[in-house]
Parts: structure tokens; sequence; C-alpha cells
């Protein structure tokens, strides 16, 4: 089966809710012509997809004698992980999947976050994946990870439709989106 | 404090919201002297970026007086005039080392939404909607800048605070169009949009050295700016052809570069703009092409076509027939300012690169929602509101 690059990416960045959010802005915006052939073919996510992010740092920066990254040591018993250098003095891609054996209950809409057995503790390990690669990738580069919230916002209101976007930043529970 | 918030479609309020803090070492508070309102927000505004939030804080262009800092901060001190960047950037990743500032790895800490929608994610940006991050604007008494040794720029003596105020955003963008749009020496140098950027577009591409810049809108009181603030030749769509007449002004070549500063909400009268605004009113995510499409149909063989104006989802009716077949090259980019600021304040010092006619509305951030109606609706001759928020 033909899978795009464009739907490739998205399956590595593990959130069924992203492809929501595509599917429903060109959808909407009536190009579905256009798109869906590959909307039809999406495959469901590959739960042992490898992820990677490249980091500007030599090996021994990125995992001083194997020793990993804070954020992967704390999925240590579920994952796998993987280090290569990247083409070009771009550093060193950091990969990391779920264990096979460890791969957590079947998600379904109200699996409650870390009451999964397997010890992971949200609804998606993928996104968990993704995440502590990107805060990893961020510890070694800067020193430290971006925080956003706390922060100034107004009175925080639900629009009449649309919460995806709360859900990918993590923030269901509170307020939607348009 | 009191910030300008996003409350839903083409709704703006005025709110109380939290003081911002500091949240990780390398941040800075900087109290607002003057945030301006952007072409860019009508985007967002409008919902065609479907990725606000209720409550969000407008506004990412401003300068300002730093009043606190991280403990990781060396090079910006407390009580310091400074401009910032309206991109967030850290200067480690390969994308920072490489002068991509605005495509910054480790700027936006939301990437997933916008990689599910782009493929990658950009960097972060102040009060942009969540694809670029979810950080609260300068539209508010305080901000809080994170990698502000990166993100935050000394303002020279000679620089007033209005001129300054533009090197936060539209200086930076309108260089970036004119430098990796390719401008040289003897070049002819077109620009759809007479807006801020479009006018400092123009005026980079003058200073790199083109033999004439062309500014194409349809609004007299900006070509007006256009022509006597920044010296270039105008183009009113209203009243002439604008192919016909770039061919003639070019002797048949077509204009060595081009640059769209108009974005996804061009305007004009014709059959393929009642198509696109049809479209994009019902349907959010197609953007309206209009100025872009022309721009790339007027190139020269060879040329280049720089975009500065944004676009958030896919666009309609695109000529790659014309890319294709007359050897252009497509470039586009959000601004890599951190790349062009300080070159641009040491401009402004020297009285090379003036901004402050921009400004053309000031006024106390309680009026922002109405500072807001001026400039969307191009009302009174308005080409930028400006909030300030001490006032
Ligand atoms: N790339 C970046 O980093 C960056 C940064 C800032 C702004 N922008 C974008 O640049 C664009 C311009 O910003 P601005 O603040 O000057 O916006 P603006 O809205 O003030 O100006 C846009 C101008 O385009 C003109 N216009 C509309 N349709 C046109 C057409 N068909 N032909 C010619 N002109 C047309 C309008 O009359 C207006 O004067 C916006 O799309 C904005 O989002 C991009
Ligand atoms: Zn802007
Ligand atoms: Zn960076």
């Amino acid at each position: 089966m033909k899978v795009s690059g464009f739907d490739a990416g998205l399956r590595s960045s593990g959130a069924s809710t992203a492809r929501a959010l595509r599917r429903r802005l060109f959808r909407r915006s009536g190009t579905a012509e256009e798109f869906a052939p590959d909307f039809d073919m999406e495959l469901e996510p590959d739960p042992f997809r490898w992820q990677t992010v490249t980091i500007l740092a030599g090996p021994q920066q990125v995992a001083p004698d194997g020793r990993l990254p804070a954020p992967l040591t704390e999925l240590a018993g579920l994952i796998e992980t993987r280090l290569e250098p990247a083409p070009g003095g771009r550093g060193t891609q950091l990969s990391a999947r779920t264990r096979p054996g460890s791969r957590p209950a079947p998600v379904t809409a109200d699996s409650a976050p870390g009451k999964d057995p397997t010890g992971w503790k949200g609804v998606d390990p993928a996104r968990q994946i993704r995440i502590a690669l990107q805060h990893a990738r961020q510890l070694i580069e800067v020193g430290e990870v971006l925080a956003v919230e706390p922060q100034p916002a107004g009175k925080r209101r639900r629009p009449a439709r649309g919460l995806l976007v709360d859900l990918m930043t993590g923030d269901a529970d509170q307020e939607g989106v348009v | 404090m009191k910030a300008l918030c996003w409350t839903g479609v083409d709704e703006l309020r005025v709110e109380t919201v939290p003081d911002p803090r500091l949240l990780n070492a390398h941040d800075a508070i900087v109290k607002v002297g003057f945030s301006s309102a952007c072409g860019s927000d009508l985007h967002v505004l409008s919902g065609y970026l479907p990725t606000m939030r209720p409550g969000d804080v407008l506004g990412h262009e401003f300068m300002g007086e730093v009043v606190e800092v991280g403990s990781a901060v060396t090079r910006r001190r407390v009580g310091e005039r400074v401009v910032v960047c309206s991109f967030i950037s850290c200067g480690h990743c390969w994308f920072c080392r490489n002068q991509l500032f605005s495509l910054c790895d480790n700027g936006n800490p939301n990437p997933a939404v916008s990689e599910s929608l782009w493929g990658h994610a950009p960097g972060g940006c102040f009060g942009y909607s969540h694809a670029l991050g979810g950080f609260a604007g300068s539209h508010a008494d305080y901000i809080r800048v994170p990698y502000a040794d990166q993100g935050m720029f000394s303002i020279p003596d000679e620089v007033d605070d209005l001129t300054a105020l533009f090197a936060s955003d539209a200086a930076p963008t309108g260089w970036m169009g004119a430098e990796l749009g390719g401008v040289r020496p003897g070049d002819v140098v077109a620009i759809w949009g007479a807006g801020a950027v479009g006018q400092l577009a123009a005026r980079a591409a003058a200073l790199l050295g083109a033999a004439e810049v062309i500014v194409i809108d349809g609004l007299p009181e900006r070509l007006d700016q256009a022509g006597r603030q920044i010296g270039a030749q105008l183009l009113d769509y209203r009243f002439t052809d604008v192919t016909a007449e770039l061919q003639e002004r070019t002797g048949g070549r077509g204009p060595d570069v081009c640059i769209e500063a108009v974005g996804m909400v061009a305007g004009r009268p014709s059959s393929l703009y009642d198509y696109d605004q049809f479209k994009q009113q019902r349907r959010p995510g197609i953007d309206r092409p209009l100025a872009l499409r022309e721009a790339i149909f007027n190139c020269r063989k060879g040329g280049s076509v720089f975009v500065l104006g944004v676009f958030g989802g896919v666009v309609d009716k695109f000529p790659m027939g014309a890319i294709m077949n007359k050897g252009l090259t497509l470039r586009s980019a959000q601004q890599h300012g951190h790349r062009y600021i300080p070159m641009l304040l040491e401009r402004m010092a020297r009285g090379e690169l003036q901004t402050r006619h921009l400004a053309t509305h000031v006024m106390p951030l309680a009026m922002a929602p109405q500072g807001y109606d001026l400039f969307k609706n191009r009302k009174d001759g308005c080409v930028r509101a400006v909030f300030q928020p001490g006032q």
C-alpha cells in the first residue's frame, strides 16, 4: 500500500489526534478531493515504529558512558533506544521505540492516565516517547526544557466546536479550540 | 495585569490576567513599551489558522524594558531597553547554527500541532496560536521572554522606541524577503503589499542595490507612504492592469525578484477573488493566494519569488506550470529575525531605515480592540495600530 511522506511523518508522531486535526482542516477546506486517496489509505500507526530526533552533539554528550538523558531513563524498562551519527556533521540521531512485550493495554477513550499496569503513564506511549526525545534534545542542546505554562491567559471558554488542539497539547480537560 | 485576549473568531477583549513569571533559567520578563498589531494577526483573528484557544494573549511585535532576568541570562540586564524578535529560538540547535532561527528545534513546546499540519514544526512565536508554541503575546503590560540572551536586542541610544519597535518583526521580515529572494545590484524588484512588511521589503531591496523597486497595492494612503517614505515606484491595482504595467515598466522581461507581502487574506476584485473568497469563507484551511499567483505569473524567466505573506493550509489554482516552465525559484520563511536585528538597529541609528511612519495609530492598550478594527478594516488610513500598555 502506498504511504505518502506526508502521512508517514504523522505516523511517527504517533497521535491519532494529529491525523484527526489534519483531516478536519483539509476535509473542511474542500481539498478532500486531492487528499482523499491518502486519507483512505492511512494505516494505523505502527506501535513499534522507531521515533528519532537529531541532536547537535556527539554521542558521548548525548549518552555519556551509555547513560541516556533523564527523560528517556524514566521510560527505561519500557523502551529500546539506539544512537547513530547523523550525516553531514548534524550530530547524533537518538531513536526510541516501545520495547516489544511492554506494549501497553489497548488504548480506549476512557483509559485512565497512570493506570496502565505495564508502567506507561499516559494513554499514548508513542506520544510519550516523542516528548521524551524532544525533551532530551532540549536538555542536551540548551540545558533545560522550555516551559510554557503557567502563563498569562484570559478566561478559557469552551468554544462550540473542536477540542483537537487541546488533546494534542495535553489540555484536553480544560478548554477548547476553534 | 491587563492583556488583549482573543476570545473567539473576530472577537477581542482586554482582560485582567495573571502576571507572567520566570519559568526557565534563560527567561526574562519585559515591561512592554510598545506592541504593534501585525498583518499576521489577521489570520489568527479570523480563525483562518484554526489553532487558537479562547483566552490566548495576542501580540508578537514589541519592545520594552527588562525588569527581571533568570539565573542563566548573562548578556541582558535589568533596566535595559530592548527589542525582542517575534520568533523564539534557542541559539544552539542545528537550525539556529545555520541561521534558520524561526525553524528552531527547541522553540516550540507543542510541536505535535504543527507537525500534524505541515510535516514538521517551525519554532515558536509569541502570541501566535498553538501551532507556534502557544506562548502568551505582547499586547500586555508584561511578557515573559524565553531564551532572553538570544532573542532580546539592546536598542542603541540614537534609536527611539517607536522606530525600534519594528525591528522586532516588520523590518527583519522585509529584509529577509529581499536578501533571501536574492536581490542583486541592478535588479528590478516588485513587491505585492504596501503594509509595514511590504514597505520595509522595498526599503531593503533598495539598500541591497536594486535599480528599481515597484510596490503594488490598492490602498492609496499606503502607496503614498511607500512613495514618500521609502522612495518606491507605485502601482495601484485599482486603476491599471498589473501584468501589462509590469511588462511595460520592465522592458518585457518581468521583475527579477517578486516579493509577496500580502498573505492568505489577499483582496482585490476579480472573478478569481470571488472564487477564493467563497471557498475561504465556507471552508477555513483554503488560503487566498491572489497576489502569490500574480507574483509567479509576472516574474521574469529564471527569476525568484519570495513569499513573506503567511499561509496556513493549502492553496487552490496554484500556477505550478509557470514555476516549472519559467525556471523560477520559490522560497518562503517565517522571519529569521535574529540574523538581521543587530544590523537593522545599526541602520536605524544611522538614519538609513525609517519605520516610525508605520505607527499611524498609537493608543493605550485599553483601546486595542478598536485598534484592531481600524487595522483590519483599513479605516482612517491605518497602517499599524500600536498599543502602549503603560498609558
Ligand atoms: N514571514 C514572516 O515572518 C512574516 C512576518 C510578519 C508578517 N508576515 C506577513 O506578511 C504579510 C504582510 O504583513 P503586513 O503587516 O504588512 O500586513 P497588512 O495586512 O498590513 O498589509 C497587507 C497589504 O496587502 C495589500 N493587498 C491585499 N491584496 C493585495 C493584492 N491582491 N495585491 C497587492 N496588494 C494586496 C493590502 O491592501 C495591504 O496593504 C502578511 O501576510 C503577514 O502575515 C510575515
Ligand atoms: Zn508579524
Ligand atoms: Zn534553536
